[in-house]
């Protein structure tokens, strides 16, 4: 089966989710799924870091969080009718999709503009706990707001409003994730074999290197990295909708460690593994937790096989079958 | 254009504490070829890395088109006009040959006929064959000619060739050679050159520049060169059969 044959399945597949969890008489699967294309998106997000920029970022979560708080803050100023205070104008926030969304987007792409701009002067494992250190700083930092929930973080009461969709209707909500996702893997996709794409590609490969044809590699990663950050803020937007919630163990550093447990699983050489790592996470997370609280324990050593015997995850797993 | 496209001047340069260039001039102008001969472990490679910034200069001026250079990173200097071909080929293992050429930085600088990706696969029929191929599972030869390839695709006005025809057949290194000889020295475009084989090097280029323990110790036209074999000997290691 061809690449493109595959794809088209798994839309189909993805398509029918709803009908699906109908049919078998558990519509929280529907919901089960809505989480799965949330953190696939944020995943594929941390996928095109790591494994195709070379970046392993371990703060991915703090622009998840970003995003989540983006619209938590919205919701409240302008459930208060009050104001946001640190901005330069008068506004009392919005409960409009149209504007949470691409905001939430907006906000943590600068903010990942401002973290790639020191933390990609270092390399390898100075990268990895510089991007850690700054997803830390700004846990720290949301905890010490209490107009913003400090550690209890923000309750939201209304849901994003989107023209067409309801988003308490679980199947709109789960239509609108799920496009989206799709949306997102076809931009990775397109970025990725575009000119842009093969310079990124490149610059894991050797950075000198490609310096000496002309390029300014750390412009282009820092697009990356930003874009990648702008992905997550959007995945964490959703997430925000759907636990109708924005705290700040969302930015945690375990947050961004589990992303990278999804990625391995699912494979780092694959656009598609990090939301196949995601499904298998959370499923898995999903059906363990039925049997006993202590789940970890049985993910932690399914993780180590599918590191040792599975290379490249799931994807990797499954590409060699169809060798 | 400017009178010389490369200009050194004094360059002292090295790795951490140790210096391996003492106080190197030289200049190229426009439509030379220029020979950089000496014995192995004579800093020719890290003179070709020292113009480019990929090791840094401790002290002196580099010029490219008048323009000084200062402290500039390496892709800054390769936009100036300056394309390198390292020794050892170090094509990008993972992408495919399409992708190694075009992962570039373009600039046409102005040139009547720029180099561009059908330029290069004229140039190298061989690798419009294997435009999907990955190019680590390319022959030495046919990494080199990509090497090759992607650097003329910078439309470089100096080219600095490190062994750039080593794992070519003879025929393909004689096409190269003719190529690069009249298609960079018609267009006002400029070689520096180290190469393994003396004679390729005495026929191509106008002049040599010879290093020894990293300084300058003969320079001149290459026919001049000829008629010195005592100097040849000494720093080439060459004997009469070569002069």
């Amino acid at each position: 089966m061809n690449k493109l044959a595959l794809a088209s399945l798994m839309i189909l597949l993805g398509l029918a989710v709803p009908h699906l969890a109908e049919a078998v008489g558990d519509p929280f699967l529907t919901t089960m799924a809505t989480r799965m294309a949330i953190m696939g998106m944020a995943v594929a997000s941390l996928g095109f870091l790591v494994g195709f920029a070379g970046l392993v970022s371990f703060g991915h979560a703090a622009f998840f969080g970003i995003g989540a708080y983006v619209v938590a803050i919205l919701f409240k100023h302008h459930s208060e009718a009050s104001p946001i205070p640190f901005l330069p104008f008068a506004w009392e926030g919005s409960l409009s999709g149209m504007v949470q969304l691409p905001l939430a987007f907006i906000a943590s792409f600068l903010f990942a503009l401002l973290v790639g701009a020191l933390s990609l002067r270092t390399r390898g494992v100075f990268f990895i706990m510089i991007t850690l250190a700054f997803a830390q700083m700004l846990y720290h930092f949301m905890i010490s707001l209490p107009d913003y929930g400090g550690e209890d973080g923000l309750s939201i009461w209304e849901r994003s409003q989107v023209p067409g969709l309801d988003l308490y209707n679980d199947y709109d909500f789960y239509y609108l994730c799920f496009g989206l996702l799709v949306g997102v893997l076809l931009l990775l996709r397109m970025i990725i074999h575009s000119s842009f794409g093969v310079i990124i590609r490149a610059a894991s490969q050797d950075e000198a290197r490609l310096a000496t044809l002309g390029v300014p590699v750390f412009r282009y990663r820092l697009l990356a990295f930003a874009l990648a950050g702008g992905i997550a803020g959007l995945s964490g937007a959703l997430a925000a909708n759907l636990y109708e919630f924005s705290g700040p163990g969302l930015m945690h550093w375990s947050r961004s460690g589990e992303m990278l447990v999804m990625l391995i699983l699912g494979g780092m050489g694959s656009l598609f593994g990090g939301v196949a790592g995601a499904i298998m996470f959370i499923g898995l997370e999903e059906i363990l937790a039925g049997w006993t609280e202590h789940w970890a324990l049985i993910l932690g050593p399914i993780l180590i096989m599918v590191v040792l015997f599975a290379h490249g995850g799931l994807m990797g797993f499954f590409s060699r079958g169809r060798s | 254009m400017a009178e010389q496209l490369l200009e050194l001047e004094a360059i002292c340069s090295g790795y951490g504490s140790i210096q391996v260039l003492f106080d190197i001039d030289l200049t190229i102008a426009p439509g030379e070829i220029v020979g950089l001969m000496g014995r192995n472990g004579m800093g020719k490679s890290t003179l070709l890395k020292t113009i480019l910034g990929i090791v840094p200069h401790q002290q002196g001026t580099r010029r490219v088109m008048g323009k000084v250079m200062g402290n500039l990173p390496s892709h800054a200097v390769a936009r100036a006009g300056i394309g390198y071909v390292p020794e050892g080929r170090q094509v990008f293992p993972t992408l495919n040959v399409r992708e190694n050429l075009v992962c570039v930085e373009a600039n046409h600088r102005g040139l009547s006929e720029p180099w561009n990706l059908d330029r290069v696969l004229d140039l190298f029929p061989r690798l419009g064959q294997r435009m999907n191929q990955l190019a680590g599972t390319l022959s030495g030869g046919e990494q080199q000619m990509l090497a090759i390839g992607r650097a003329l695709m910078t439309n470089p006005l100096v080219m600095l060739l490190d062994e750039a025809t080593e794992g070519l057949a003879p025929l393909m290194r004689q096409e190269v050679w003719h190529v690069l000889q009249h298609n960079l020295r018609e267009a006002g475009q400029a070689i520096l050159l180290v190469d393994q084989n003396p004679e390729a090097m005495l026929r191509i280029c106008d002049r040599q520049v010879i290093l020894n323990n990293g300084q300058v110790v003969w320079r001149g036209p290459s026919k001049m060169l000829h008629q010195e074999p005592e100097l040849m000997e000494r720093y080439l290691g060459l004997g009469a059969t070569h002069s």
